[in-house]
């Protein structure tokens, strides 16, 4: 009580003083002016170490708690300044935020609130990055609420601008912090830290000078560092406008922001994402709200700046102007070969040879007769939100200065990204020569109308290309994946006990309250060889009434990461377990993953049961749910336990418990299959490695035993069990999982290739007419034609998402693949966070806890969502892209001649599949000579006839099966070590 | 508090007589002081309040809202205006909000509130008045006369050059600039109108009755200067037993009067403003 009231005093007794921020928010149309009120303090700390006087009466939060002062008093020291504190202008942080995260410099920073609010302005994630600088303890950052301190608050002056405003408050703060310090110091016989003001803006400098402020800009500044060169290039570049005023070509501008908008609004432009097509650089495509398909963006002229991934604006052409999707491959490496990077401004901003290969294109939309074919197409006139991060890629050789004397002068060079479908960017360096062979990792900071490439500049190199880390890193990066160590807050929220931590032998701990002892039960799990993260552990066994009862048991992860801990937020963000060939970046910390959550054998462990009663006929009587402890008797690979099962002379428990299981999820599987479940292939492959250095060795073709599907069909029932569970008792918030039915249009194309080149039909009305005709879809010459068609027919498929059960209708919720009515993920929570938060409204549901109110907040839960559908698709891709790294890799300096098929054909190639390997890859026909071998194609057919040399004709169709000469070569555009693919015989002559 | 009948009868008398003689001793054309402050209500594009000798008060805020439009020639205002003490709807009340209204409808053009083609400003005036002994009118038409003096309207962005305005004007969602110094103010080329209400006492006109003037007067006339000019009067009732009907003599004579005294008012709180 005494404490209370002297704090209330306390603030009584400074004089507070109110002052006002008026501005004008325009948002969706309207104007509205808006009042800020806040009230001016005199006990906003310096937060320097040196300070004495801020230190005796810092502010206390609401529970009475103070922040430790930041600022070291001990800063660093450069030549020109000495000891400093560095006070950035707001023009700093747009140009050098990747410096100023940087280890090696920047360290002791007053961030003034002036130059963060106006950086919130100008940039979101820049914000968001200086953000996170400032929470960051290491690189001691300090925002300085300059504006609400008494002393140095601006009252703005009459007629005088927001900016100059802005700048006079950073100068005031900058005095303030000079005359505050040399107080704080005086009479200690220690000298204050310089306050070295950075700013690029020639006025604001000239105008600290004459206050006596020390000041200077960042160039100079950073020159006075170490790898001055280094940090030098991270600066964003300018663009250059004395050039561009001489430019007679550019891109066309984009639309101003208010007739976008408007426009928007009334339905004359549209918006979308930009996909662009990674066979063909100059095709984008972007998905509009109304339109069937997606609308087509065609040239760089359409294309005007947008990169893959931005959100953009289009206006359709006008109708002559549409065309038919691109059968070229067009690869930017060839196109624009010759371009130099230092003089971009000269001739039209399209070459020639890209007007080309759009003329060329129109002329065959007009062969065609085809109607659906054609597709509208648009342009794009105005970016709602680029989708700029950080790109890897390597710098373009033919672009670097040879002369040596060039050579460390600043200069232009391209980088070269690993993403085809991203454009080259320019970058400003100092050190291309030290770059080339290496991945490099650039910002891309602008596109200016004028400039045929997006500006750039240098983060920092990864290594050298095509070693191991390095790509690995590369890789990690291109896909977002969150690979940093796990924070200490994240550590703190696991249980003390470590790896000791037991199961409470005592059942009356408070831990057992509500849990069933299921210990006797004869649990096993089945999991691929080699497998720590055990989620998942079944069992069976007959009861007296002549039914079944099967269980799945689940690892309780929840019980060990509550909701709103820093762990919990941590695997939010991360959404799931990234599983590399030779790499696993967890989700939850190694602790719970591979241990006290992992259900493994002859030990105790927490776990979520889901238990049915069943008949001999595999008919549900009884479902519950409970939080159990178990004790797995054996943890099995799928190939043991298929011995085991096969293995007449055994006959234990155990094991008659796993036929059981195997029996039942038989029976299941037809059951699904006769409601319209689709078997879907996606060419899976194996990579094996030497255990040691883990270098590839092998690639397999994965094998799939009957025992993958047993724990994959109780894993279905499981899943949709609680689905059915959470719905009901949370239909506005439950965690549930959905598979769109996939638009018919998306099928037309497959359809009419194989009915063309196969003579077989595909039907699409329902999942069950797909899965039939998916079925009957086979040749018996062809064995693999049946696993190429349905690998072909889930790319039309749409990707499943996660979702919260009041963002959509209940008929919405239907799994097209698994042909559910409703979905969810339960069964893997030490591996995806869905998971993690289907167990809490699970436990919420059978009332073993209360819900905690973020499980019931359905903005949040969808924001959850979107992040986890994100994380799962860059997951997978990431996945992807490893295994293709390792193929690379086992396939180097080997040379094998392999079976693939045609998977598509364009009129200057082809692209092949190999199943031995699970690759892809494009044939060319400038590769069977020089000049191009003519070719005659009937894109009607999907048939491509050429000439090679004096040989006879040759004649390939769209599924024809080839044989390939297969080798491995790094890809001049990507720097990625592909597989390089050589036509050797097609088998139809 | 009604008047006794000597009251009645000796201030209907000094007022009759020429020249007349009013209780507080003021001349026919002469305002009581006032306390006015403009700006007072910082979420409002423009606000006004003054304060009477006899305790009345009125404060105004202007409001502006982003409206779209069918036909570019309406002028949307729309006038509120609470008296305490009195219920919503009152007929005082509906005198007051449709006299101002339309005199502001009237005199505004309509191009000062356009933004493009498809979007224009729409003007509330929201009144309250907190106290009145005297007939509100005149305190509000004034207050009103400030706010809109002190309103600004939000800026549209300055559009680069090279952009083409007739399609800006057939689709474009207008942005405004965030600077609040860089409103325009309304009253640039426009003056607000100015509602005076004279109550006449046989053949004798007075501004600014105090109640008990009203109490004995034969009715009331109310006149909308604008522009230098009366643009229009109507009769008003100032008490229960009100004439409706006056001499053209004796109108034109108060138009006249109010005419003078209008232009010293609007004069009077132009330099409020611009001190």
């Amino acid at each position: 009580m005494a404490s209370t009231k002297r704090v209330y005093r306390d603030s009584l007794s400074k004089p507070l003083t109110l002052s006002q921020k008026v501005f004008v928010r325009s948002r969706k149309g309207k104007a509205t002016k808006i009042v800020q009120e806040h009230y001016l303090r005199t006990d906003i700390p310096c937060s320097s170490q040196l300070c004495p006087t801020c230190a005796l009466n810092p502010p206390k939060d609401s529970s009475g708690a103070t922040r430790p002062f930041v600022l070291s008093s001990d800063p660093p020291s450069v030549k020109s300044w000495g000891p400093h504190y560095l006070v950035p202008d707001t023009n700093i942080y747009m140009k050098a935020m990747d410096l100023l995260e940087h280890f090696a410099a920047f360290y002791d920073v007053i961030v003034l609130q002036t130059t963060l609010d106006e950086l919130r302005n100008l940039s979101l994630p820049l914000y968001n990055r200086l953000r996170a600088l400032t929470r960051s303890q290491e690189k001691r950052f300090y925002v300085f609420h300059n504006e609400f301190r008494q002393e140095t608050f601006v009252q703005r002056l009459e007629s005088e601008s927001i900016n100059d405003q802005n700048d006079r408050a950073i100068r005031n703060a900058c005095v303030w912090y000079c005359v505050h310090l040399e107080e704080a110091v005086a009479g200690t016989g220690k000298s204050a830290p310089t306050i070295l003001l950075l700013s690029d803006d020639k006025d604001n400098i000239k105008k600290a000078k004459e206050l006596g402020i020390v000041c200077t800009t960042l160039e100079t500044y950073v020159r006075e560092l170490p790898q001055a060169d280094t940090l030098l290039d991270m600066i964003v570049m300018e663009a250059d406008e004395d050039v561009a005023g001489v430019n007679r070509y550019s891109y066309p501008e984009y639309y101003l922001t208010s007739r976008i908008q408007g426009g928007v609004k009334e339905g004359l432009l549209h918006q979308g994402i930009l996909k662009i097509n990674q066979y063909n650089f100059l095709e984008g495509s972007v998905s509009v709200a109304g339109f069937q398909r997606p609308l087509l963006v065609l040239g760089r002229e359409s294309i005007n700046r947008a990169m893959h991934g931005d959100i953009v604006v289009i206006e359709l052409l006008a109708r002559e102007q549409w065309k038919h999707p691109s059968t070229k491959i067009v690869e930017e490496e060839r196109v624009t070969k010759n371009d130099n990077p230092e003089d971009d401004m000269q001739g039209n901003i399209v070459t020639a040879q890209e007007r080309k290969a759009l003329i060329e294109e129109a002329r065959q939309v007009q062969h065609s007769s085809a109607e659906f074919r054609v597709q509208p197409t648009a342009k794009i006139v105005g970016i709602v939100k680029r989708n700029w991060r950080s790109y890897v890629g390597h710098i373009d050789a033919s672009s670097v200065p040879s002369d040596a004397a060039s050579a460390h002068r600043q200069s232009s060079v391209f980088l070269i990204p690993m993403n085809k479908c991203i454009p080259k960017i320019r970058l400003r360096t100092r050190q291309a020569i030290n770059l080339l062979g290496k991945r490099v990792l650039a910002a891309v900071d602008s596109w200016e109308p004028t400039s045929r490439y997006p500006e750039g500049h240098f983060v920092r190199t990864l290594g050298d290309i095509e070693s191991k880390d390095a790509e690995t890193e590369a890789l990690l990066l291109e896909y977002d994946v969150q690979y940093h160590q796990f924070t200490q807050a994240v550590l703190d929220c696991l249980p003390k006990e470590g790896h000791s931590w037991r199961v409470p032998a005592d059942t009356s701990d408070p831990l057992w309250t509500g849990r069933k002892d299921l210990r006797d039960l004869l649990v096993c799990s089945i999991d691929p060889p080699g497998c720590q993260d055990i989620d998942d552990a079944l069992h069976a066994r007959l009861l007296p009434n002549g039914n079944f009862e099967v269980g799945v048991h689940i690892a309780d992860v929840s019980h060990f990461v509550k909701p709103d801990t820093a762990m919990d937020n941590e695997a939010a963000s991360r959404g799931t377990t990234v599983y590399l060939v030779d790499k696993r970046i967890d989700m939850l910390p190694v602790l719970l993953g591979t241990d006290l959550c992992s259900l493994k054998p002859y030990v105790e462990r927490f776990a979520f049961s889901a238990i049915w009663e069943m008949t001999a006929d595999a008919e549900i009587v009884n479902t519950s749910f409970t939080k159990s402890v178990i004790r797995s008797k054996e943890a099995f690979s799928y190939e043991q336990a298929q011995l085991r099962i096969d293995d007449k002379s055994m006959t234990d428990d155990l094991t008659e418990g796993m036929r059981t299981l195997l029996r039942l999820s038989k029976i299941l599987r037809q059951k699904r299959m006769d409601a319209g479940a689709l078997n879907l292939a996606s060419p899976e492959v194996k990579v094996q490695t030497e255990s040691e250095t883990s270098d590839p060795m092998e690639v397999e073709v994965k094998q799939l035993r009957e025992t993958n599907s047993l724990v994959e069909e109780f894993m279905l029932l499981a899943n949709i069990s609680v689905a059915a569970k959470i719905y009901e008792a949370f239909p506005q918030s439950a965690m549930l999982r959905r598979h769109a039915p996939p638009p018919v249009t998306n099928f037309e194309i497959l359809a009419d290739q194989l009915r063309i080149c196969k003579g077989m039909t595909l039907r699409c009305d329902s999942s069950r007419a797909l899965a039939d005709s998916l079925d009957n879809c086979v040749d018996p010459n062809e064995p693999y034609l049946n696993t190429l068609i349905r690998i072909m027919a889930t790319r039309c498929m749409l990707a499943a998402e996660y979702f919260c059960s009041g963002t959509m209708t209940h008929s919405e919720f239907g799994h097209y693949g698994l042909a559910s009515p409703i979905y969810t993920h339960w069964t893997s929570p030490i591996r995806r966070y869905a998971d993690v938060v289907a167990h809490r409204q699970l436990a919420a549901a059978i009332s073993y806890e209360t819900l905690h109110p973020s499980l019931r907040d359905k903005p949040k839960l969808e924001h959850v969502c979107q992040n986890i559908n994100q994380r799962h698709r860059n997951a997978q891709f990431a996945g992807r892209a490893s295994i293709e790294y390792y193929v690379g890799q086992a396939l180097k300096s080997r040379e094998i001649d392999a079976e693939g098929y045609v998977m598509k054909v364009f009129s200057n190639g082809f692209i092949v599949f190999v199943p031995q390997f699970g690759v892809e890859g494009p044939i060319h026909l400038r590769d069977f000579g020089n000049p191009e071998p003519p070719c005659n194609f009937d894109e009607e057919r999907y048939t491509l006839v050429f000439r090679e040399g004096t040989d006879k004709e040759k004649r390939l169709q769209l599924f024809d099966r080839v044989v390939v000469h297969v080798e491995t070569v790094v890809e001049e555009s990507t720097g990625k070590r592909k597989v390089a693919l050589r036509l050797r015989k097609p088998l139809v002559e | 508090m009604p008047l006794s009948l000597t009251e009645e009868s000796y201030l209907s008398v000094s007022l009759s007589q020429r020249p007349p003689c009013r209780p507080d001793g003021r001349d026919q054309l002469q305002f009581r002081p006032i306390d006015a402050a403009t700006g007072i209500l910082p979420t409002t594009n423009g606000s006004a309040r003054i304060r009477l000798d006899d305790g009345g008060e009125c404060i105004v805020g202007v409001k502006a809202e982003v409206i779209t439009v069918s036909r570019s020639d309406d002028v949307h205002v729309e006038v509120d205006c609470d008296i305490v003490g009195l219920l919503p709807s009152s007929p005082l009340q509906n005198l007051l909000c449709s006299t101002l209204e339309t005199a502001i409808k009237n005199s505004l053009p309509s191009r000062l509130l356009r933004i493009t083609n498809k979007y224009s400003y729409k003007i509330f005036v929201d009144g309250i008045i907190l106290d009145h002994v005297s007939h509100p009118l005149t305190l509000l038409s004034m207050t009103t006369y400030l706010a809109l003096l002190d309103t600004r309207l939000p800026r549209l962005t300055p559009e680069p050059l090279g952009a083409n305005d007739n399609d800006k004007d057939e689709i474009g969602i207008p942005q405004f600039s965030s600077d609040w110094a860089d409103a325009d103010r309304l009253c640039m080329s426009w003056s607000p109108p100015l509602v005076q209400l004279a109550i006449i006492v046989g053949k004798n006109v007075f501004v600014d009755a105090t109640g008990e003037e009203a109490e004995v007067s034969d009715g009331g006339l109310l006149t909308v200067w604008h522009d230098g000019r009366v643009v229009g009067l109507r009769v008003v009732k100032t008490r229960d037993s009100s004439k409706q009907v006056f001499s053209i003599a004796s109108i034109s004579n108060a138009v006249e009067i109010l005419a003078s005294a209008s232009r010293d008012i609007e004069k009077a709180l132009k330099g409020i403003r611009t001190s």
